[in-house]
């Protein structure tokens, strides 16, 4: 008998939420804080010949003006190939070039107007299925695809023999399938306040997701160890996944350490819209087997994502929906191939469901359409082709805790769906791998 | 003239990073009088973590909910925690927090057998006590062993950890083991659409989700809500770049443009049950939740659209435009 769990209970903090008493990390101001803006590509693809920052340093009021020549290493991400400031080829409007603290909004505005950029723009590509052709402007100069391995250009799965399960089918259904740029549209914006404390140490109120993830990639780009930078948040205005990728922490770091003066960088609606990641797009393509009884003999799959300029969290997000692709049905043989793309636009980041939701979006619109198709009902295709416990999943680890079946019945009976009997007499625990299916 | 329609959808949804292997560690230190302080730097984002881990502490305690805090301010002080992403928190956090409370009983134990002077295995740990099993009389309390043990200059500290285990997987085939735990959820919507203007109502949603034990039922319905506000928004509204993937030139960027439901958008009616199959390997039997309750509801009401007026709309969003573009072809 549990006493504590499984109980409603209010948060823990939530008085503090709705009384606007929590502190979030965008609340906190110092004396003597000065303001960051950074000065962003107008291009999607440019080259940078040079950065004269003489001019911007000269404006009363700015106590610093730095460019990528200032950063200790200047990589940063979850995998580490993005510029904290450009280096000379720009991959995405809006990249960060050259960062300035000043005394208030307005010098550090007007800072960054003094700045002489010498920026070619070049040939740009946004769509990941251009990306792929022969002769594509070269996003990263070793070509346009990621090759998973150091060798593979896509993630696969490959389970059974595709051929037999459509030689076995009564018909072949196809789709195509897209999602797009989605924002995570926070309460709180992407902020970042750092100063150095009184035993010389870098200290962070950060927006972060992931506080430790966040100090170790810092403490790369500052070159410090980790007993030299802490950060502070938890307790924060929304997330979503956007807030696994640093995009204020790292130049905040980088000016107060220059400064040794508190320096804010905090985004507005704007900036949160237009230079914090978002979720980015997806191309889906299927092509199924079917028989005449509802059993999805094949499904082979294609999908593209669009990673934008770097990696950020792209092989992370297309291998999770490689993975999960094929939806939540049993079937014996299963073609994956993913693909991640490089294009001229801002990195993929994570956002809520991870390459996951949006392949399943896809793969239930095809699942209604092979229902259409074979002419039974959107519960028919899904009872009959259900995992059941023990089932192998697509990657062909054993599935446990499965329940496929009963959240169908249960839905069906709050919607007032009537089930036929053989529906309401199956159980997810009826067997499995090796057991006898009802098919 | 308005078209009514019903979609379904049904996922699973994996809890955990793919492919394993993300800790977490949760520290838990005895005050003097008796409250325990919980440490670990996961974030709370709204999704109310700190509640789950108070929660789960409690359990594994057998001590009320008011004797607990949970810090997870900052990198110097609060055990380590990789973040709050994959809908990984309260499965793995959770589990951690067993373990530390598991270390902390056997702690308890260790220095209540000291005060009652006898040996650790002749005493019982039950609800904040510690007692002689001969003799359950004889019994210190949480109370009294913070407040002897503290002033000693005897540490009550313990940290607990958690990793699910590491699966590397074959480049060849895609075999491995990306989670060992996963959800399973199914929506049905409702929708009305106007085939003369486009627009889409959703009327109802019935959702059932299984994320196995419910730790807190009132914040899970609370990410429910959350999760059909953002399903909405992904199947009807929410586009950054409308142009492309021909151009990404105009891009929204403000809350004018770029479209998010308000509760005006919310359906009517909206419904959710949890089938709570108990996970192995997750404390108390609960699973990753906080994803997987926006998977369902695109699909759904886009499969709905199709019911109500024959089109399918094959990108996202579902905006009026394209329906009644798809109206207009289907038309000819």
């Amino acid at each position: 008998m549990l006493n504590y769990v499984g109980k409603s209970i209010p948060k823990y903090d939530v008085m503090g939420h709705v009384t606007g008493k929590t502190v979030y990390p965008s609340d906190v101001k110092m004396p003597g804080m000065l303001i960051c803006k950074t000065l962003r590509s107008p291009y999607k693809r440019a080259r940078i010949h040079s950065i004269d920052i003489s001019e911007a340093l000269k404006v009363k009021g700015v106590h610093a003006v730095i460019t990528k020549d200032d950063v200790p290493y200047n990589k940063f991400a979850m995998y580490p190939d993005q510029d904290v400031l450009a280096e000379e080829m720009v991959r995405f409007k809006g990249q960060n070039i050259a960062a300035v603290a000043a005394d208030d909004k307005a010098t550090a505005l007007e800072a960054l107007s003094k700045i002489k950029l010498d920026i070619e723009e070049l040939p740009a590509v946004v769509d990941p299925r251009e990306a792929m052709k022969e002769g594509a402007p070269l996003v990263r100069p070793e070509g346009n695809r990621y090759l998973f391995d150091g060798k593979y250009p896509t993630r696969k799965i490959r389970k059974g023999n595709i051929e037999e399960g459509f030689a076995e089918a009564d018909f072949i259904v196809e789709g195509s399938y897209r999602t797009t740029s989605q924002e995570h549209a926070p309460l709180e914006t992407c902020s970042s306040l750092a100063y150095i404390d009184g035993t010389g140490r870098l200290v962070i109120h950060s927006k972060s997701q992931g506080l430790f993830f966040t100090q170790w990639d810092l403490a790369n780009v500052f070159q410090i160890p980790l007993s030299k930078l802490k950060l502070v948040g938890g307790t924060i205005g929304g997330g979503f996944g956007g807030m696994l990728s640093i995009h204020t922490d790292h130049i905040a770091g980088l000016l107060a350490l220059k400064t040794r003066r508190p320096v804010k960088f905090a985004f507005t609606r704007e900036d949160e819209m237009l230079h914090s990641s978002v979720r980015n797009p997806w191309f889906f393509k299927y092509k199924d087997g079917i028989r005449k009884d509802g059993v999805i003999t094949v499904r082979q799959v294609e999908l593209i994502h669009d990673c934008g300029g770097y990696s950020e969290m792209g092989m992370y997000v297309l291998e999770k929906s490689v993975n999960y692709i094929a939806g939540p049905n049993k079937i014996k043989n299963v073609w994956v191939d993913g693909t991640l793309v490089y294009t001229n636009k801002m990195p993929s980041g994570a956002m809520r469901g991870f390459g996951v939701n949006v392949g399943q979006f896809a793969e239930q619109l095809q699942t209604e359409k092979l229902a259409r198709t074979v002419g039974i009902s959107p519960f028919d295709i899904r009872f009959v082709n259900s995992f059941k416990e023990g089932d192998l999943a697509h990657a062909q680890n054993p599935l446990v805790a499965v329940s496929g079946i009963e959240v169908l019945q249960k839905v069906a009976k709050m919607a007032g769906v009537e089930l036929p009997e053989k529906y309401l007499a199956m159980s997810s625990k009826d067997s499995g791998e090796g057991g006898v299916r009802n098919d | 003239m308005i078209k009514k329609g019903r979609g379904l959808a049904s996922v699973f949804y994996p809890t955990g990073f793919n492919g394993g292997g993300d800790a977490e560690t949760v520290s838990m230190r005895v005050k003097r009088d008796g409250c325990i302080d919980i440490t670990n730097t996961i974030s709370d984002l709204g999704q109310g973590l700190k509640m789950v881990t108070i929660q789960i502490a409690a359990e594994t305690l057998g001590i009320g909910l008011e004797n607990f805090t949970h810090d997870n301010t900052n990198t110097d002080t609060c055990s380590y925690s990789i973040g709050a992403a994959g809908s990984r928190s309260t499965y793995t956090v959770g589990n951690a927090t067993i373990d530390a409370g598991k270390k902390l009983i056997e702690l308890l134990k260790s220095y209540g057998a000291g005060m009652l002077h006898c040996d650790v295995s002749e005493v019982q740990y039950e609800k904040g006590k510690v007692f002689k099993e001969s003799d359950p009389s004889q019994a210190v309390t949480l109370k009294d062993i913070g407040g002897d043990a503290n002033p000693s200059g005897v540490p009550l500290i313990v940290a607990g950890g958690f990793r699910p285990p590491v699966a590397p997987y074959d480049p060849e085939t895609g075999k491995g083991l990306p989670s060992r735990t996963v959800g399973w959820g199914a929506t049905v919507a409702d929708v009305e659409v106007d085939d003369e203007t486009g627009i889409v109502k959703v009327e109802n949603l019935y959702t059932c989700y299984d994320i196995g034990t419910v730790i807190n039922r009132l914040s899970a319905q609370g990410q429910v809500d959350g999760g059909d506000i953002m399903g909405i928004g992904m199947a009807l509204f929410e586009d950054l770049t409308p142009n492309y993937p021909e151009s990404i030139d105009m891009q929204t960027s403000n809350y004018t443009d770029y479209i998010i439901p308000t509760f005006m958008d919310m359906p009517k009616h909206s419904e959710v049950q949890f089938h709570e199959s108990y996970d192995p390997y997750g404390p108390y039997g609960a699973k990753g939740l906080g994803e997987m309750v926006n998977n369902t509801q695109p699909a759904a009401i886009v499969n709905a659209i199709y019911d109500a007026v024959g089109v399918l709309v094959e990108s996202i969003p579902a905006t009026p435009e394209k329906i009644l573009r798809l109206l207009e072809e289907k038309g000819k």
